[in-house]
């Protein structure tokens, strides 16, 4: 295997670019282990809020992702999905609804969770 | 009692010498049933830099070359050898998935950014054709399989279906610093990067609104085994 | 255990975009062994997290548990 060369112009990257990419990189790469995560003493309520909604969205997703797998081996009945995807479909909504109130973003609930990943 | 820096997860022993690591150490196997990581003693993590980070991924292509199938691992933790080989015995189900997909195989990676001054194609897609008996907890179910399965990256569409034949398997990683947009992580058999670089050259005007570039072979970091088996 | 991002900002300041890539990899993909999560709140760590356990879908762990 070879390393890529760098080409200018279609194939290359502009600066922009490669500003954003670096500034990606910074926030994922700022903690190695273990990984920190510290709630901001100005905004505690909002910090610790993002941290909860953050562990339930990364729940979330475990779940949405074993239901779909489950729907798919035809190892759940037709009740169980239904209800399942009306659960799911719940929680969506009450995590955007409770983020919200706590003036956080989609992009906001996305921590760095070690080894269980990224969860988006 | 000595640490350890692990470089990689194998399914076995690699064919080829395994010289040294980053801090010149020699490099040796610790097995654990049909489990291999290669590893350097270590006291200390090691410090990120640009030396270090280059000899990471050059000791990850060396095991490669001697190796069918190799998990790299992360960049800078040492480990107590009793924690290691704990490890290796409760991770054994999700590695061994994993070096199954990545067997063969490479890394090829696809950066997104977005155009400036794109108009934004309103990508609506039809949602699958609902049957009359399913109700809406089963709707929503079935969309968002469709979604996770289109990775909602629908400008890539016409792009991922000339490159299908090429790809065993895909990640995206969603970025948040305009213009990045996403990365995305293809596996494809070893030996055909170069097939994939030109069906990427070749159907790039595609791509409506976002710039791409291309980069790789690597090995295949971003295949990691998923947080749930 | 010292923070490393001072090395890592020096390192990522001098990067051209084909050493990036090799950050986006090395650094931020790649298996992690026995991960560690600290937990804090107003800079003082308070809750360390070691995690030695993959989680794992429930249908497949059940016949494990018996």
């Amino acid at each position: 295997m070879t390393a890529a060369g760098e080409g200018q112009g279609r194939r290359g990257l502009e600066a922009r670019e490669i500003d954003s990419l670096r500034a990606e990189l910074e926030r994922r790469a700022a903690d190695l282990a273990p990984a920190r995560w510290n709630a901001d003493p100005e905004e505690v309520q909002r910090s610790v809020a993002k941290l909860v909604l953050t562990l339930i969205e990364f729940l979330r997703q475990l779940f949405e992702k074993q239901a779909i797998r489950r729907m798919e081996e035809g190892t759940l009945d037709a009740a169980q999905t239904e209800a399942l995807g009306l659960a799911l479909m719940r929680l969506e909504e009450t995590i955007k609804d409770l983020a919200n109130r706590f003036g956080l973003t989609p992009a906001d609930l996305n921590l760095d969770l070690g080894p269980l990943g990224r969860l988006k | 009692m000595s640490r350890f820096y692990v470089y990689a997860i194998l399914g076995e022993a690699p064919a080829t010498p395994l010289g040294s690591g980053i801090s010149a150490e020699p490099l040796t196997l610790l097995t654990s049933s049909d489990l291999v990581a290669a590893v350097g003693v270590m006291d200390e993590p090691p410090v990120a830099t640009r030396e270090a980070v280059l000899g990471h991924d050059a000791v990850v292509r060396r095991l490669a070359e001697g190796s069918t199938a190799i998990l790299p691992t992360r960049f800078g933790m040492v480990h107590e050898a009793s924690a290691l080989v704990d490890w290796l015995a409760t991770a054994a189900d999700g590695l061994r998935d994993a070096l199954r997909l990545v067997a063969g195989r490479e890394q090829m990676t696809l950066h997104v950014f977005e155009v400036e001054g794109a108009v934004e194609d309103a990508a609506v897609e039809a949602p699958e054709a609902a049957d009359a008996a399913t109700g809406p907890g089963a709707r929503y179910l079935t969309e968002r399989r469709r979604q996770r399965r289109e990775g909602a990256l629908p400008e890539l569409a016409p792009l991922r279906s000339r490159l299908n034949s090429l790809i065993a398997a895909e990640r995206i990683e969603r970025r948040t610093t305009p213009p990045f947009r996403a990365s995305v992580y293809h596996l494809v058999e070893r030996g055909r990067s170069a097939a994939y670089r030109d069906a990427v050259e070749s159907h790039r005007d595609l791509v409506r609104g976002v710039r791409l570039r291309v980069s790789g072979p690597w090995a295949p970091y971003a295949f990691a085994p998923e947080a749930v088996a | 255990m010292s923070p490393r991002r001072a090395p890592t900002e020096a390192l990522l300041d001098e990067a051209d975009a084909s050493l990036l890539d090799l950050v986006d990899n090395v650094l931020t993909k790649g298996v992690i062994i026995d991960g560690e999560v600290m937990l804090g709140l107003a800079g003082v760590d308070l809750v360390y997290l070691r995690l030695t356990a993959i989680l794992c879908a429930a249908d497949r762990i059940k016949k494990y548990l018996g």
